[in-house]
């Protein structure tokens, strides 16, 4: 332990220590000295009279004529334990006073001590305290002292309260009695205002006695007075033995003995007056606590409620999250579905689609056009600028035309440029580059797309290359067709002068100079005119091998070079114009002649081929009869490939440049298509492709038969007046009457009115369509309802339509194709005439 | 090459043309006249029919520009003289009428520029068949 404690101890150890031997000697001597006085005074016990009040219960009172009370048995027993004999009296107040002031007592068992008193005799300390009591009646209005000012108040007459009362002045009406129970009965009675006694107790135990219950005590502040022994002043250590006394009684429990026997029942009474404040104080403390608990226990309820609301609300929440969360997956969802979406259309549609940032840095794109600047796919795109995917240049073009589009906000839409592709090649690209916006309208960035053109560009070209040659051929033909009157003059005259002339004579050769020179002229018109007019073709079905053949070995004649043919037996035949086929046999032969100027072989090889969406070529599907023609001969340069078809080109020195041209013409009008293959040095290949005929090839020539002649009268139906006028005049060549009519309703008319004159038509000819009026399908019907006998024949230059396979299901005898051969047309009409056909 | 005889009329546009036809089919014996259109012919070959002076042969231009053609006056011929010949007379060799003449109710053709000897049998072999 510290030093500090230390020595503290040890002093209070020795305090103890010295307190205890001075105790110790004090006793010692205290007892040797009452032994000594106890000696001094052996034989003779000390004797005192003590007096109390005979009527001042509970203090001191009469009872059976003896005298008892608090006071009392206290005197007795302090008596009793100092060995003291007393002798005890009791009287009225006033004479025991009286008594003790003149010394013929020693003690009066109960006195409240006053500073004045105190002055005539010796006071021990108070054996009890004494509260007055202050009474009034029930009802009264006087809650305090104060409140007596100047009215009555009734005192027992010469005591401490008396005294007060005169001491403090707080009235000059005062009512004295001989002894408090006087003073409570007098004012239980009604009389006066109040009685102020020297004991609250005394006044309780008076109004218990009287059953005096009209009274109540008031609460004053006076203090309480202390009660006690009074000696005479002749017996001084009298007061102090009775001290001494009361010291023992109480050190040994016997003063509270007596004390609760007969303030036990009073004690309550002044114990609550004590305690009342306490009492008060607790209520109070008690109130709070209640009406704290109150609160709380309220609060409680608020909270409990609260809670509810809360768990409610929460719950609420909970749910309204879970709906939330719920919609956010379904948006998530649809979400990446449409993002899905989106990426398989960017990724589907041929076009090259990309978008960057305000910094043209790139934020993304579909897959090729990744791929086009070399990447594997957008996302290794992203966060790059054209710097590090391009060239220098076209990277600064690209950035510039960015910022045009970004900074004025506007599209720069389907602007043409041509640009390098990876592989070299120079391709145009159709690019659009619009601004791409947020919410508030700003420009955060660009969205751009392009396409590659290349290909329309071509198709453009060759569009452009297609509407010269056209008019090319217009012009061609007109002056060709200028130019072939001019030499029919020429040679027309050249012609008839060489009639004058002998073979022999000089002129002769001048003029057969000058006529092979036109001769020449006239084949170039016509070639021309052919190009130019080469138009819809006349096609027949034809043996493709044959017509092959046949005008390649002509073309060949002469010549030092070699043919051979790769034919299949079952070439199909094709739907050709023969003498526009012959034409471009004959071109591409003496192309390949004139290319093997040494002789050579020239392979001619066919086939029959399909094509379909694969084949890539500029054909409609279906089946073609695929020729090749091959030379050995120089091969053409590959810059003039593109151009050996244009009209006018020509590498060759005496030619003409229209010969591949025409040839390129015819094909195309036969809905076929040619292509050209050449290595300098090697050779070259034409390729053709001409669809292939679904019908069967004649090669049987028509026969020239002498035509029919017959009488009767014929009706022409036709809209067109030439063929009116044709067909009126072969009819009549072969003896037949003829009458004409331009469209349905004539001809029904014609042959109504007829019928009606009784010189009815032999038969009728009319035509399928007519354009905006009736064709031969109805005027047929109209006819037959006239008369069922009626021979008709219907005539069309479509021979594909249905009606012409199948004319006697619609009521025709007989069938002929326009234009009309004589012959077939005499064949037709006495067929019918003569009743082979008729309605079916 | 036979004398040849007969009336033909000669139908082109072009001067040039009618008269080295005419010199030539004169030079061969015979007679011709000549219009410059299809609806002149045909007036010229009615007016011979009534005055009993039948043409026995026509050479028609194809097609007149602005005008009736060989093509659209031989119907009208034929039914004003079925005994008319008509031949079709063109440039351009690949035409479908010249191919087909017949059909178009020609009886020949003739391909321009005319050379005497072609021209000559041509028309005789029209006039007797």
């Amino acid at each position: 332990m510290s030093i500090a404690r230390f020595h503290s101890r040890r002093s209070r150890n020795l305090i103890r220590a010295t307190a205890h031997v001075l105790l110790c000697s004090t006793l010692c001597t205290l007892l040797l000295l009452s032994l000594c006085a106890a000696c001094g005074h052996a034989e003779e016990k000390q004797k005192f009279i003590a007096v109390g009040d005979h009527d001042f219960p509970p203090y001191e009172f009469l009872q059976d004529g003896k005298p008892t009370g608090f006071n009392i048995e206290l005197i007795r027993a302090v008596a009793e334990v100092m060995g003291l004999e007393v002798e005890v009296r009791s009287g009225p107040w006033d004479k025991i006073l009286n008594d003790l002031e003149n010394d013929r007592i020693d003690v009066l068992t109960g006195m409240v001590y006053s500073g004045e008193r105190a002055k005539k005799f010796n006071f021990t300390t108070p054996h009890t305290l004494m509260s007055p009591g202050l009474f009034v009646r029930e009802g009264a209005a006087i809650t305090s002292l104060a409140d007596l000012r100047d009215k009555e108040i009734i005192v027992q007459n010469r005591d401490i309260m008396h005294d007060y009362l005169l001491k403090h002045k707080i009235t000059s009406h005062i009512i004295t009695v001989s002894d408090p129970p006087q003073a409570m009965r007098l004012l239980a009675s009604g009389k006066h205002d109040a009685a102020f006694l020297s004991s609250e107790v005394h006044g309780y135990y008076i109004a218990g006695i009287f059953h005096l219950t009209n009274l109540r005590a008031i609460k004053t502040n006076i203090e309480p007075q202390p009660y006690c022994f009074s000696v005479t002043k002749r017996k001084p250590e009298l007061a102090a033995k009775l001290n001494e006394g009361m010291s023992i009684l109480k050190a040994t429990g016997r003063y509270r003995e007596i004390s609760e026997k007969w303030y036990g029942v009073y004690e309550k009474k002044d114990w609550w007056n004590t305690i009342r404040y306490y009492v008060f104080a607790l209520a109070l403390v008690a109130a709070l606590f209640a009406a704290s608990l109150l609160w709380s226990w309220s609060l409680r309820i608020q909270v409990k409620r609260h809670t509810a609301e809360l768990l409610l609300r929460e719950e609420e929440l909970r749910r309204a999250h879970a709906e939330m969360e719920q919609r956010v997956e379904e948006r998530t969802v649809e979400l990446f579905n449409s993002r899905r979406m989106l990426q398989s259309v960017l990724d589907t549609i041929p076009q090259r689609v990309f978008w960057k940032d305000r910094n043209s840095v790139y934020a993304g794109s579909n897959q090729s056009f990744a791929r086009d600047r070399g990447y594997a796919n957008p996302a290794a795109l992203v966060g790059k600028t054209d710097f590090e995917t391009a060239t220098p240049d076209i990277a600064a073009r690209l950035r510039a035309d960015d910022r045009i589009v970004m900074e004025t906000g506007s599209p720069k839409l389907n602007y043409e440029e041509q640009r390098r592709s990876p592989d070299g090649g120079l391709n145009w690209l159709r690019i659009s580059k619009v601004p791409l916006r947020d919410k508030d309208g700003h420009v955060v960035g660009m969205l751009g797309m392009y396409e590659d053109i290349t290909e329309y560009k071509k198709m453009e070209q060759e569009l452009i290359k297609a509407q010269k040659l056209e008019s090319v051929g217009v012009l061609a033909g007109g002056i060709a067709h200028d130019f072939n009157n001019l030499l029919t003059a020429i040679l027309g005259n050249i012609s008839l002068v060489k009639m004058k002339l002998t073979p022999q004579a000089k002129l002769f050769e001048y003029l057969t100079r000058a006529e092979t020179a036109s001769r020449r002229a006239k084949d170039l018109t016509h070639q021309l005119l052919t190009f130019s007019k080469g138009g819809a073709p006349v096609r027949k079905t034809l043996s493709a091998g044959e017509v092959i053949q046949t005008y390649a070995r002509l073309a060949l004649s002469g010549s030092k070079a070699t043919c051979e043919f790769i034919m299949p037996d079952d070439l199909r035949p094709i739907d050709a114009d023969e003498g526009q086929l012959s034409q471009v046999i004959n071109n591409l032969v003496i192309n390949a002649v004139q290319a093997m100027p040494e002789g050579g072989n020239i392979r001619i090889q066919c086939e029959n081929v399909v094509i379909n969406q694969e084949s890539a070529l500029p054909l409609a599907q279906g089946g073609y009869v695929k020729i090749s023609i091959t030379d050995e001969g120089t091969g053409i340069p590959e810059e003039y490939l593109g151009k050996i078809f244009d009209p006018y080109f020509t590498t060759k020195a005496h030619g003409r440049g229209l010969g591949l041209a025409s040839t390129y013409s015819i094909i195309k009008n036969h809905e076929g298509h040619i292509t050209v293959a050449s290595t300098v040095g090697v050779g070259t290949t034409f390729t053709l492709y001409i669809p292939a005929s679904g019908s069967q090839a004649k090669s049987v020539e028509p026969e020239e038969a002498e035509p029919l002649v017959g009488s009767g009268r014929i009706l022409v139906m036709d809209d067109e007046t030439v063929i009116r006028e044709i067909a009126a005049a072969m009819l009549t060549h072969l003896g037949y009457g003829v009458a004409v009519a331009k469209d349905g309703e004539e001809a029904v008319a014609l042959y109504a009115g007829a019928l009606k004159a009784k010189e009815p038509f032999a038969a009728v000819i009319m035509d399928l369509t007519i354009p905006g009026g009736m064709g031969g399908k109805e005027v047929i019907k109209k006819l037959i309802e006239l008369d069922p006998h009626v021979k008709a024949i219907v005539s069309s230059g479509y021979s594909q339509d249905p009606i012409m396979a199948n004319y006697r299901e619609y009521g025709f005898a007989g069938v002929v194709t326009k234009p009309y051969r004589i012959t077939e047309l005499s064949e037709q009409v006495k067929k019918v005439l003569q009743g082979d056909g008729g309605p079916a | 090459m036979d004398a040849g005889k007969g009336k033909i009329l000669i139908m082109d546009d072009e001067e040039i043309v009618r008269v080295v036809a005419g010199e030539i089919l004169t030079f061969l014996g015979y007679e011709v006249e000549f219009a410059k259109k299809g609806e002149e012919a045909i007036v010229m070959c009615e007016n011979a029919l009534k005055a009993n002076k039948p043409f026995q042969a026509a050479i028609m231009d194809i097609s007149i520009p602005g005008g009736m053609g060989g093509k659209e006056a031989v119907g009208k011929l034929m039914q004003i003289d079925p005994k008319l010949k008509v031949l079709v007379s063109s440039g351009h060799v690949k035409d479908p009428v010249m191919l087909d003449f017949r059909a178009y109710g020609f009886a020949g053709a003739v391909v321009k520029p005319y050379e005497v000897e072609e021209l000559g049998a041509q028309v005789e072999k029209v006039l007797q068949g």
